[in-house]
């Protein structure tokens, strides 16, 4: 018995394989289950055709599979068959069923197990038609179906069936996949270029475009280096062909994954190359795109104007070809360089522009991104609870789209936000969840930015062991990380803890270290802080005069960066000095300055801290009323914000200002408002003092017995931080009511 | 319908053969002088003196366990051993859900289907009490807020259904169940097996004996965050509950428990070692080929060509290409089946030639390792060389992935228990171990 097979259209394997398989349906009898590995769509249906004509007197019954629908999988193909006498059933789509993102595939495991009953039900052939990689799944889902198979049929592309299924590949915008469809369309990629480099004759084409594809693919994974791989061996294949737009593709693909790895200067070179190319083949689309990414690059190596020129360029270029999202995108990076220097106004108006196009065009990712961005403006003004929205809203799309990295920085600063507004428990856990995020994508600057804000945490709460063996894993991880930036702000921050622990010797030595790195790398807001930390050590260690200097210094530079923040903190600080030297005109000056530009800023943090210094200022003048109102005023403001530990210290400043006035009553209950929040902020230095003006309320008020536990409390608290001083005032004065 | 097709349809994977297809059955254990696992399970049954018995039974999928049990469920009702024992057959798939598997199902299941085979007996006593209890039971469940709007109907057999089609219903129903366990078993016990016996005696039936044939295709799932699986906890954890029915009893075991670190608890679980239905040995520990069993194997072959009226040689040319496909097959018949179709299909028509068995053979070889990586490659290899299971608690889920996707085979010998990869893995180029 021989068969003919007349196909003038498949290839010469593929009518091999095909002469198997309509063997295997000529002569089974009763259920059997076969796979014909098929890694195109479209050839998937020229077979069911070509096996129909060949077996004319065999009624075959094709049947796509509906990952939606609520029926199983073998509900639906009984469905198919219904009541019809078939002969064999062919099956396509059951790749769909298979979640590569880690998840089960009941619908297959539950085909696995009825087998009895899907003999009975289907005594015929049963063919799935599947790419690879999903019969490969199947086979590890189902190993008892797999067991019993009765072939595996394996049909390859040809050139043109190839192109299109590529075609089909990379049709979708890789933001608009979640991660299983992702995963599903690298498994097929890399089945595809299996299949075409073990074929005789592979077309380059397809080849580099795979390889293209596939690059994307592994970027969105965040597996750069395999992702690097992909893109050279695309370029390689695009010179040869003289492809100059597939060259230009494939240099900004490389492009992203040095921008992805912060390898700045590469990436900016391989950006300017891509646009040159694409002006050459007049592709403007392709040369916006590349313009915005340059535009990124150097706005991340501060190069602001530049990089609001090249935003500015590339605006203009979208608009000329009706290109809306490269619009979105443009605007979004000229609301960074706003962002990046504190015209926090433009930035908000341009993020909300991009946030509209991007809604406008249903890009989640950018969507995410510009809400993300949003929620950064609002937190660097301390508006909390608007940022915190914000990011939740980001993270809830990041996760939709299955953007990990973006995830994981929505959930970094959802926990600073967390942190800023006392609630640590809450900042820990999220922050401990960006952390294995960032550990899983493998980002380590934003692991060691994480673990720096854990030890903030800790240090807050006074774990000041803990925090400096969490700063120290951050500290090597950065190193490792050739991070310069993240070395220095930790080492920055391994000062602050030193000099809460009043070793201001090893806290001075670690700021000087901090800022040598930070002018190496020319990071001038850097340098500003690290000049601010010595200041404030000369400050507690009452050299005045030093510290007055330092933060004049720190002012003096961010006058020129024009970094209005900064300005503003200088000047507080300023003011404390003037008002620990009694330079009590100069202190309200230097207050009412900072208060003006955190007002211009809209930073609420900025201006109740400061309305809180006029507040010490007035006291000290003993105009103790305005002191009161001041304090009053900002403790509004703290709570407002929901920052708790404002609030505590707003209300311990009334409690010493009732105290100092005699108004003992008064001063016990506010300090008694004040306890519980330092309690819950873990602020032991705010505890202590508030049960030390406690004390001397109670002691006032010549409640002893209440004086007494209060002192011996605070005495408690502050041995536990290791602040002798204070501990020896406590007991001093807990021994003079003995007497 | 010509005699190729006819062989094509004989050689198939998923068909267990039933006990009465005399003709192409193969009774290779006796051939290649292992003890007969039919004889050690009839054995155990027929030689236990009042104490019920329960063995655990496994094997690899597709080596032909239920053609096993079906014939011991022949050999004892018969009464070759001599004593006739009657047999209840349970197909746990049919009623089960094995994704999702507890102790009191089985039990009811076993209760059901030897109520169910000895009514078919005409066995008719004072249902009373037992009916009685049914009632009972049916207006407890009535009466349980989440099963409402599940038809439970009266007939106990229906249970079963709802068992199975409502998994929201489970916890619901297990829990009662589990409450009526008790109860169940001193009805069963006491009142149906005492009568049970005595009227079966009568019909010449020595004794009584349960086989629960399908369990061993449960599917491993890890149920709680100290690794404990499902199939440990129901044939461990809840050995008593499994063990309570006062009459014999034989349950198939999945092979990845059997073969785990936890057989020596199953042994002293159930009172004795685990029977195996191992892969024919067609090549011993050294490599060298094992005539009796090569030749056993080749016997199944050959019987059903015969029956599709074709000699050995009308299929292979040459005819040493059978031991080749029989070495390759690593002596599971089911492996074999599926080399020789994918053989047959690429022949278009006989004999197959070595030519075209080149071809097969590479190509299964490739299918076989589809899912393969470097990882498990590795523990292959391992296996191969030491013909040693993978004894490390770290690598326990690798183990239970190679044995369930048959990539491993459990053999034995006169020195005991030995494993081996899957022959045709050998077929694969090395470089394309990856």
């Amino acid at each position: 018995m021989s068969t003919r097979v007349a196909t003038p259209h498949l290839s010469i394997e593929n009518q091999v394989e095909l002469r198997a398989l309509v063997n295997m349906l000529r002569w089974a009898g009763g259920f059997t289950l076969a796979f014909a590995r098929v890694n195109h769509p479209s050839l998937a249906q020229r077979l069911c055709r070509e096996v129909s004509r060949l077996l004319p007197e065999k009624k075959i019954l094709t049947v796509q599979v509906d990952p939606r629908s609520e029926a199983s999988l073998v509900e639906q193909l009984r469905q198919a068959v219904a009541d019809q006498k078939s002969d064999a059933l062919f099956v396509s789509g059951v790749e769909k069923l298979f979640d590569l993102a880690g998840g089960d595939a009941p619908q297959v495991a539950m085909f696995n197990f009825n087998r009895d009953y899907v003999r009975r039900e289907f005594p015929f052939p049963v063919v799935f038609l599947a790419p690879d990689f999903a019969i490969r799944e199947f086979a590890r889902r189902a190993p008892d179906c797999w067991s019993g198979r009765s072939g595996v049929y394996r049909f390859v592309g040809d050139e043109q069936t190839t192109r299109q299924t590529l075609h089909e590949l990379g049709r979708d915008p890789i933001w608009r996949l979640n991660r299983s469809e992702r995963l599903e369309r690298r498994a097929i990629l890399e089945d595809l270029l299996r299949e075409l480099e073990g074929s005789a004759d592979p077309d380059p084409r397809s080849l580099a475009q795979a390889c293209l594809l596939l690059g994307v693919l592994t970027w969105a994974e965040s597996e750069w280096a395999e992702s690097e791989r992909c893109f050279e061996r695309a370029l390689r294949i695009y010179r040869q062909l003289g492809d100059r737009a597939g060259e230009a593709h494939a240099v900004g693909g490389l492009g992203e994954v040095a921008l992805a790895q912060e390898r700045y200067q590469g990436a900016a070179k391989r950006f300017e190359e891509a646009i040159v190319l694409y002006q050459e083949i007049g592709d403007r689309t392709g040369e916006a795109s590349s313009t915005i990414n340059l535009g990124v690059v150097v706005g991340l190596q501060r190069r602001y104007q530049e990089a609001a020129d090249r935003f500015e360029r590339a605006f203009a270029l979208c608009r000329e070809i009706g290109e809306t999202l490269g619009q979105a995108h443009a605007i979004h990076g000229l609301g960074d360089v706003a962002r990046f220097q504190s015209r926090y106004e433009e930035a908000d108006d341009r993020y909300e522009q991009a946030l509209a196009l991007y809604r406008q065009l249903g890009d989640r990712l950018g969507e995410a991104n510009a809400l993300y961005s949003l929620g950064e403006v609002a937190r660097v003004q301390g508006r909390y609870k608007e940022a915190a929205s914000l990011y939740e809203q980001a993270l809830a799309l990041y996760r939709q789209v299955g953007a990990r990295p973006g995830e994981a920085n929505a959930l970094y600063s959802l926990g600073e936000v967390a942190r800023a507004r006392g609630r640590h428990e809450e900042a820990v856990l999220l922050c401990e969840q960006a952390l294995t995020l960032f550990r899983q994508v493998g980002d380590r600057r934003g692991e060691a930015g994480a673990l720096r804000s854990l030890g903030e945490l800790a240090r807050v709460q006074g774990r000041y062991e803990e925090a400096i063996s969490v700063y120290e894993q951050a500290l090597a991880l950065s190193r490792q990380a050739g991070d310069r930036l993240g070395e220095a702000n930790t080492i920055h921050g391994l000062g602050e803890i030193a000099r809460l622990q009043q070793r201001f010797g090893e806290a001075a030595e670690r700021f000087q270290q901090a800022l040598t790195l930070y002018r190496e790398i020319g990071h001038r807001l850097g340098e500003v802080n690290a000049i601010h930390g010595l200041g404030e050590i000369a400050r507690l260690q009452h050299r005045f005069e030093q510290a007055a200097e330092r933060f004049k210094e720190a002012l003096a530079i961010c006058r020129q960066i024009r970094h209005p923040h900064g300005e503003a903190n200088a000047l507080l600080s300023l003011g404390e000095v003037a008002r620990a030297l009694n330079r009590v005109e100069e202190a309200e000056k230097r207050h009412q300055d900072a208060l003006l530009i955190y007002r211009e800023l809209g930073d609420l943090l900025g201006e109740a801290n400061a309305i809180h210094g006029l507040g010490e200022v007035a006291r000290l003048q003993h105009r103790f009323e305005q002191a009161a109102e001041r304090f009053d005023q900002a403790l509004a403001l703290y709570r407002q914000l929901g920052d708790r530990l404002g609030e505590a210290n707003a209300t311990w400043s009334l409690a010493e200002l009732a105290r100092l006035q005699g108004r003992y009553q008064e001063a016990a209950n506010l300090f008694e408002q004040a306890l519980p929040i330092y309690r819950e902020v873990s602020d032991r230095r705010g505890e202590a003092r508030t049960l030390l003006g406690y004390a001397r309320a109670a002691r006032g008020m010549g409640d002893f017995h209440r004086a007494r536990a209060a002192y011996e409390q605070a005495q408690r608290v502050y041995e536990a931080l290791g602040l002798t001083q204070q501990s020896q005032v406590a007991a001093e004065e807990a021994r003079e009511l003995s007497s | 319908m010509d005699s190729l097709t006819r062989f094509y349809q004989l050689c198939d994977p998923l068909r267990p053969l039933e006990a009465d297809e005399e003709d192409l059955y193969v009774d290779w254990q006796t051939q290649v002088g292992l003890d007969d696992v039919k004889t050690l399970l009839s054995n155990s049954v027929t030689r236990s003196t009042g104490v019920p018995v329960t063995r655990l039974f496994t094997g690899h999928r597709g080596t032909g366990k239920t053609t096993e049990l079906k014939r011991v469920k022949r050999k004892l009702e018969s009464g070759e051993t001599g004593r006739r024992i009657f047999v209840s057959f349970v197909e746990a798939e049919e009623s089960l859900d094995l994704q999702d598997v507890a102790a009191p199902d089985v039990v009811f299941l076993m209760v059901r289907q030897l109520v169910s085979d000895l009514r078919d007996q005409k066995f008719e006593f004072g249902w009373q009490r037992f009916t009685g209890f049914v009632k009972e039971f049916v207006e407890l469940l009535r009466g349980e807020v989440q099963l409402k709007g599940i038809d439970i109907g009266a007939d106990p057999l229906k249970f079963s259904v709802v068992l199975k089609d409502v998994p929201r219903a489970r916890p619901v129903l297990r829990s009662l169940l589990e409450g009526k366990l008790p109860t169940i078993y001193d009805l069963v016990n006491g009142e149906i097996l005492e009568e049970a016996r005595g009227f079966l005696r009568e019909r010449g039936f020595d004794d009584i004996l349960l086989i629960v044939d399908q369990l061993d295709r449960i599917p491993r799932k890890v149920i709680n965050g100290r690794g404990l699986t499902n199939d440990e906890n129901l044939f461990l954890d809840h050995a008593g509950t499994l063990r309570a029915l006062r009459c014999h009893v034989l349950f198939t075991i999945p092979t990845e428990l059997a073969y785990s670190l936890r057989r020596v608890d199953l042994q002293n679980a159930y009172g004795a070692d685990i029977l195996a239905l191992p892969a024919i040995p067609v090549h011993d520990r050294d490599g060298k080929a094992c005539d009796p069993g090569v030749r056993s194997m080749a016997e199944v072959v050959k019987r059903r060509a015969q029956k599709a009226g074709l000699e050995s040689s009308q299929v292979f040319n040459p005819p040493t290409l059978l031991e080749r496909f029989v070495r390759l097959s690593g002596g599971h018949l089911r492996s074999l089946f599926v080399l020789l179709r994918a053989a047959l299909d690429r022949a278009s028509h006989l004999p197959i030639t070595e030519d075209i068995a080149n071809r097969a053979i590479r190509r299964a070889a490739s299918d076989l390792a589809l899912p393969l990586r470097r990882r498990e490659w590795e523990a292959l290899e391992r296996v191969h060389a030491t013909k040693a299971p993978l004894e490390g608690p770290e690598e326990a889920a690798l183990w239970y992935d190679l044995l369930c996707g048959l990539y491993v085979f459990a053999y034995e010998d006169e020195r005991g228990r030995w494993y081996d990869w899957n022959p045709l893995l050998g077929e694969v180029p090395t470089e394309d171990r990856r």
